[in-house]
């Protein structure tokens, strides 16, 4: 197979199949990116189309020593959020609780088991996914990139273009962040 | 080890991110401590539904055909499927693009060289002024583009721009080429603003004209890519507003205009970070002012009190209370800004090393109210939001109203 660094060469020389190749192989992991940030399908659908747009027109920064995935990755977390920003959506934002029903419905691992154990694990992936959306957008990349994109601490490194150290310490900070709205959350709920 | 130590790694031992002689001094513990091993069973539930927390929908099966529509719409024609003959084995039958892409980049770059040079020549040679000589800070780069220039006639690299680069004299060719009637011509006024440089003395340095020929022709590649469009903000009542006053490390490295707003991008000269200022005029009955939210609103999910969920929120309170009682979300806030500074104070090698390696992107947003005229200005970039905070503090804002005659002098 053709190596991302050789078809960012070729679409720059101005193959539009190299460049469309590239869209293949990485509009699912650009878009589970942009949808864990923003948490709303047709903004990440649009975002994505919007990385996407922007990975053609810098294409020409592209340093070809290094590798493709980080960079266009980070161009995913940034646009990402700086859409966030420009649309001020942080307050509405939460994951689309219709499609959440239907992939909850889908799960095979759901489909058998005690109902009432199932109805009470969906509850808290709800109440986990609805505090993460709270967060502030870094802490959200940050536990999206490790924990659901499962990326490495390299590979998230070089993605936020911080030291490997850092990532670790930015998880840590994500991670006690998180339980700490989670309990917020119940407290304002009168739960504890 | 202690209890407290393992709330410290615990994280990165689930992660499998510890070292083996931390990974052994963690798994020693455990085997000792009860608590410890109920702290690990809720840390490994938590990443479970944290993983379970965001399925991904599927993405539309049409996302790659309408991409390359909007790009070959965007930026040029796209070559017939049938020529391939250059592309690799493993994607022929797709399709490759005749160059129209690049012809396109290169007739984009052309003008705006032409452009670019044109302005130089005549700034350098004294002919025209478009800098407030009052004050040196103002930069010369609002590049007054006025975009009446038909899109295709640009892309398609068709226009008679090209053939002014084409025969190389430049002076003859940029006072014919019909560009030269887009210029507009840019004379700045006195600041209305008394926001001046001095205030702040340790960033009072002055940014040169100098950073205005800095600005290369990828900054105006950018100034023109993508943006063109017939109706503007910059209509000719419109007046256009002009960053001045800013430290003299930062460097302008580019001007962009679009529909809506334009903007001009610095960097930093001694460790890389950029910044963007973004000014959007709004019309005048609009005053409300924009202010981002930065606490996210609070949730109302319902949550029965049931088994699981009892067990996972004393699970959850008990656990490392000392930990957290220090970290509010407001204090994490203050946290990552205090981080921010503190990289900003003590740079470690990395973070000099390039920009990439810097947080990422904030951003500060103001109105202005200059002459009756409403601004909103954004200051964003990888610098430390401190940083961010003083330099939008610093400068010193100049509007300016857009002539109607052409920079070039008729012939």
């Amino acid at each position: 197979m053709i190596s991302d660094e050789l078809l960012a060469e070729q679409a720059l020389l101005g193959n539009i199949a190299a460049f469309e190749e590239l869209v293949n192989r990485y509009k699912k992991s650009v878009f589970a990116i942009v949808y864990r940030i923003c948490g709303q399908y047709q903004d990440a659908e649009d975002i994505s189309q919007e990385v996407f747009l922007t990975l053609f027109e810098k294409l020409y920064q592209f340093d070809r020593e290094k590798k493709f995935s980080p960079w266009l990755h980070r161009i995913a977390v940034n646009t990402s959020i700086s859409a966030l920003r420009k649309k001020k959506n942080i307050i509405s934002l939460n994951f689309d609780e219709s499609f959440i029903s239907i992939a909850f419905n889908n799960r095979s691992h759901f489909d058998a088991g005690d109902p009432h154990l199932m109805l009470e694990r969906e509850e808290l992936r709800k109440e986990i996914g609805s505090a993460i959306m709270q967060l502030p957008e870094s802490y959200r990349t940050v536990i999206a990139l490790r924990y659901q994109m499962e990326f490495s601490n390299q590979e998230i490194a070089d993605i936020l273009g911080v030291s490997k150290d850092n990532v670790e310490v930015k998880v840590h900070r994500a991670r006690m962040a998180l339980r700490k709205r989670i309990l917020n959350n119940r407290k304002e709920r009168g739960i504890i | 080890m202690d209890c407290q130590s393992l709330d410290r790694l615990i994280f990165s031992y689930c992660d499998n991110n510890l070292t083996p002689k931390k990974r052994l001094a963690v798994e020693e513990h455990l085997q000792k401590c009860f608590s410890c091993r109920h702290k690990l069973d809720l840390v490994i539930l938590e990443n479970e539904l944290i993983k379970e927390a965001a399925d991904i929908p599927q993405l539309s099966e049409s996302f790659t055909g309408d991409l390359m529509m909007l790009i070959e719409s965007r930026y040029g024609s796209i070559a017939p499927r049938d020529d391939n003959k250059d592309l690799p084995a493993s994607i022929q039958g797709k399709k490759k693009a005749n160059w129209g892409i690049m012809r396109s980049r290169i007739a984009i770059a052309a003008v705006f060289l032409l452009v670019f040079l044109g302005a130089s020549f005549y700034l350098e040679s004294g002919l025209i002024d478009i800098a407030d000589k009052t004050n040196p800070n103002t930069p010369l780069v609002p590049i007054t583009l006025k975009q009446d220039t038909p899109k295709e006639s640009i892309l398609s690299g068709q226009g008679k721009s090209n053939k002014s680069v084409i025969k190389s004299e430049l002076k003859e060719d940029v006072a014919k080429s019909p560009e030269h009637s887009n210029v507009q011509e840019i004379k700045t006024t006195q600041s209305q603003f008394d926001t001046s440089s001095e205030q702040n003395g340790q960033l009072s340095a002055h940014s040169t004209t100098t950073q205005t020929r800095l600005a290369d022709n990828r900054g105006l590649q950018e100034a023109n890519r993508g943006k063109l469009s017939t109706s503007s903000v910059y209509d000719e009542e419109t007046n256009m507003l002009l960053p001045s006053g800013l430290p003299e490390s930062y460097q302008l490295i580019g001007a962009s205009q679009g529909t809506e707003d334009y903007s001009f991008s610095y960097k930093k000269i001694d460790n890389g970070v950029e910044l963007k200022i973004t000014v959007t005029p709004k019309p005048k009955q609009d005053s409300s002012r924009d202010i981002p939210a930065l606490e996210p609103e609070k949730q109302d999910i319902d949550v029965p009190q049931s088994t699981s969920s009892k067990m996972f929120s004393e699970n959850l309170s008990n656990y490392s209370k000392t930990d957290m009682e220090d970290l509010s979300i407001d204090e994490m806030s203050k946290e990552k800004n205090s981080e921010a500074q503190q990289q900003f104070n003590n740079p470690s090698p990395a973070t000099t090393a390039s920009p990439a390696s810097t947080e990422m992107l904030n951003s500060i947003k103001e109105t202005l109210l200059i002459n009756k005229h409403e601004y909103q200005v954004t200051f964003s970039g990888n610098l430390p939001p401190e940083e961010l905070a003083t330099v939008a503090a610093v400068i010193d804002w100049q509007e300016s109203k857009l002539a109607t005659e052409p920079i070039f002098p008729q012939e």
